[in-house]
């Protein structure tokens, strides 16, 4: 193998490395923004029922009380009418008073508060609020948001163990070939007295150097790409909420980020010439 | 400068590839080690280079204990050697300034004299101004120059050859074997090995013959 073949291999895995971490390091912005989109809880929505017999004065000041409250963005009145309207529409139900009941008087007016976080102080204090005789939806979609959460975390974990396991594996590949081919070279370099350590080192700096390339690529691509994301495409669709929080990744996550991929590409580079000792020096 | 005492190396599967071996070299002596296919020769070639360790008894070669040796110890050894393969064992993708430097590139020497010292070893094995060229533009013979070249070039106190003829024709032969013999008269310490007997009796050196891993005279 001839130095510009060499070259080649070399570009050739640090592109591919690149590209590895700049894929996984992009969906993990994403996943990240999604997460902390959820966490934000700036979709939460908490339905309380206000049932038949309550004054309208109770509610005016539940609404105004509320209102107030710097958690809650926006809070909505549906009354009795208006969600029996709404309920007959989505379900297509016309046959409400066939039965002999006025289901208009039965169904509750339906009071909506849209939270900014998922705040479960307020909500236990909605809950207390006796005007609201129920408030399920609300638990409902705070279970729901915990669990996309839940998943969110998770698949933030997965990318992190899938960026470092492509890491390892095309490293491994790479130091394994390239020691494969240039097997003859260090047998004569071990056989002219070059000593273990520098014949290890090699490999170790070139997996470090390989490493610190793409990694550093991936960073700066991946930011790249959350920007566009960020700027371009969820502003166009005016998702405004969730573009704010799909962040490139800073300094705080990127240097421990390149910390840990380091030790791991030195690792992997020592691994590759463990056998060394045994074959091209003592085998005691 | 080089003693071996009651050398016995067994392989796992049982097999003993040298039994009860011991010798002694003088520093700058030149040696024939022969012997027939499977006598052991490249076993002990394995031990004399540090590739390997005998089973029991003791190598010990210009103060160098092989029983206790040190990783850092056989790197150094190893540099004070030179050795010469039957195959040559040229870096193929490389010129001869490359193939030949590589022992002094091992020990960091400066450009200037790897390129001096080149020039002039390659002007003794009679390859001047081949440089620039890649081996495989090289006769057999100019290949085993290029390879002993590379062998001598750090000025080795004992050089190691296994069948370094084995594929040339008469006369290249000759021309190696006497290169070989004006470098032992420098005070290297020369071995090797080859079943040529017209090279031993025309040669008149001392032979070691090994025989079933034994030493027979």
């Amino acid at each position: 193998m001839n130095q510009k073949q060499k070259y080649f291999i070399h570009i050739l895995a640090s592109a591919f490395i690149t590209f590895i971490m700049c894929f996984f390091m992009s969906s993990w912005s994403v996943i990240s923004g999604f997460q902390a989109f959820f966490e934000s809880g700036q979709n939460v929505e908490l339905t309380a029922f206000v049932y038949e017999g309550v004054p309208e004065e109770k509610i005016q000041n539940f609404i105004n009380t509320y209102r107030k409250h710097p958690e809650v963005i926006a809070i909505s009145r549906q009354t009795a009418e208006e969600s029996f309207k709404a309920l007959k529409a989505e379900l297509k139900i016309f046959d409400f008073q066939m039965k002999g009941v006025d289901m208009e008087q039965v169904l509750p007016q339906i009071i909506t508060l849209k939270l900014r976080h998922l705040d479960t102080r307020l909500i236990n204090e909605l809950k207390l609020n006796r005007i609201v005789d129920e408030l399920l939806d609300g638990r409902h979609w705070l279970q729901k948001n915990e669990s996309i959460i839940q998943v969110l975390k998770g698949a933030s974990i997965l990318m992190a163990i899938l960026c470092l396991s492509s890491l390892v594996l095309s490293l491994t590949l790479l130091i394994k070939t390239q020691v494969q081919i240039e097997k003859d070279e260090i047998s004569l370099r071990a056989m002219h007295g070059e000593s273990l350590w520098s014949l290890k080192k090699s490999y170790v700096i070139k997996s470090l150097g390989i490493t610190l390339f793409g990694t550093c690529m991936g960073i700066i691509l991946s930011s790249t790409a959350a920007s566009i994301l960020q700027t371009k495409v969820l502003t166009q669709f005016q998702i405004q909420n969730l573009a704010e929080q799909i962040k490139p990744l800073g300094p705080e996550q990127a240097f421990p980020f390149i910390a840990v991929c380091l030790l791991v590409g030195g690792i992997v580079g020592y691994m590759q010439t463990a056998r060394f000792e045994k074959d091209f020096y003592l085998q005691r | 400068m080089i003693q071996l005492k009651h050398v016995y190396k067994t392989y796992a599967q049982g097999t003993h590839a040298l039994k009860n071996v011991s010798f002694e070299i003088e520093r700058g002596e030149f040696i024939f080690l022969s012997g027939p296919s499977g006598a052991g020769k490249t076993t002990l070639f394995k031990l004399l280079t540090t590739y390997d360790m005998p089973s029991s008894g003791h190598i010990n070669v210009n103060g160098y204990n092989f029983s206790g040796i040190t990783l850092n110890q056989v790197a150094e050894f190893r540099r004070k050697m030179g050795i010469v393969f039957q195959d040559f064992k040229l870096l193929k993708d490389r010129n001869l300034l490359e193939n030949i430097a590589l022992p002094l590139r091992v020990r960091k020497e400066k450009e200037n004299y790897i390129k001096m010292k080149v020039e002039e070893i390659l002007e003794r094995v009679g390859l001047a101004g081949k440089a620039d060229y890649l081996p495989d533009m090289l006769s057999g013979g100019e290949q085993q120059r290029v390879a002993l070249a590379r062998a001598v070039i750090n000025n080795p106190m004992i050089l190691i050859a296994d069948e370094p003829t084995g594929n040339l024709d008469t006369e290249t032969t000759d021309v190696i074997f006497d290169l070989i013999e004006s470098l032992s008269t420098k005070g290297t310490t020369v071995i090797v090995a080859t079943h040529d007997k017209r090279v031993i009796a025309e040669r008149n050196k001392r032979v070691i013959l090994l025989k079933d891993g034994e030493v027979t005279a």
